[in-house]
């Protein structure tokens, strides 16, 4: 049973944060945010011609990858801490999402970026009151971890 | 617009080409960076600031994807252009197969400043080429040179 307040602001958060994180090259991407809560980021793309890296194999290349994942990442960032700053006044909410930035990024390539379609997944691993942490996982279409990461963004 | 290759070795210079002109449209088109390298040890590659480049609109600052990815192809070119000088006097097809396997393992940002400014140079130097894997170090700089972010990079070469 889903409370229906949670998935208004669930949609909210969601939407302000397309038009306000990167719209263009998220557009360019072809990334779809389908994230199910505050604790957890989904985004989705399709494979495309313009993403790919080795033409030859026909797989992402690795700067789609690394930035899915970032953007996984910091979206997951981001919807905890909106959750959290609910009640705030709306100046105060934006003041101190639009301060979350990538501090360090490390992504592991384990297996070539080959599939029709890719899910980005992200998890707060630390909500601290300066610094988060976050595991990433990027699968395709038949559920094959092509490759993982670990992000830390500044909150504070 | 499609990448420019501004390489100065001849030889390097129409090997890049090829590569480069495989793919287009291509995720490098969005980037629209130049690779400007002038030796075969240090690979340079230079963008401008672009508003599809930006992350924070407020703070008008580069995206984050847009930083690693742009290391990523520091890193990478870097290994291309050293593993093009082991393999230039081969012919054609065997430099292709040689070249066509270089791919990203492993890659590591650290995020040191913000992405201010209007113009952009990503350089990266071999710190380790082995017969299967390489290993190269990254720096993004601004127009003031400026520190932006580093990287580390790990790429199949065998």
């Amino acid at each position: 049973m889903t409370d229906r307040n949670v998935d208004d602001e669930l949609r909210f958060a969601i939407d302000f944060f397309v038009k306000t994180a990167g719209p263009e090259f998220s557009q360019f991407m072809g990334f779809s945010i389908e994230s199910p809560d505050f604790n957890t980021g989904i985004i989705k793309f399709d494979m495309k011609d313009r993403l790919i890296g080795n033409p030859y194999y026909r797989v992402l290349h690795g700067g789609i990858v690394s930035a899915s994942l970032d953007t996984v990442g910091g979206h997951t960032v981001y919807l905890n801490l909106f959750h959290k700053l609910k009640g705030k006044p709306p100046e105060k909410q934006f003041e101190i999402l639009s301060k979350i930035g990538t501090i360090d990024l490390r992504i592991d390539y384990l297996r070539p970026g080959r599939g029709k379609s890719f899910t980005a997944k992200g998890y707060i691993l630390r909500m601290g009151s300066k610094v988060a942490v976050t595991r990433m996982e990027l699968h395709n279409d038949e559920e094959v971890l092509i490759a993982v990461g670990t992000g830390v963004y500044s909150v504070g | 617009m499609p990448v420019r290759v501004n390489v100065k070795e001849k030889d390097l210079k129409a090997m890049v080409e090829y590569f480069v002109q495989k793919v287009s449209p291509s995720f490098n088109d969005i980037l629209d960076f130049s690779l400007d390298s002038q030796t075969f040890d240090e690979g340079v590659v230079s963008f401008d600031l672009r508003d599809e480049l930006i992350g924070n609109p407020i703070f008008r600052i580069l995206h984050g994807g847009v930083i690693s990815s742009i290391l990523d192809i520091a890193g990478g070119h870097t290994v291309h252009i050293k593993v093009f000088e082991e393999v230039r006097e081969k012919p054609f097809d065997k430099q292709l197969e040689r070249l066509s396997k270089i791919g990203t393992i492993d890659l590591r940002i650290d995020y040191l400043r913000p992405g201010r400014g209007q113009h952009f140079t990503a350089k990266g130097c071999i710190l380790r080429m082995g017969k299967k894997v390489a290993v190269t170090r990254m720096e993004l700089r601004n127009e003031d040179s400026i520190l932006i972010a580093v990287g580390t990079g790990t790429y199949t070469v065998g």
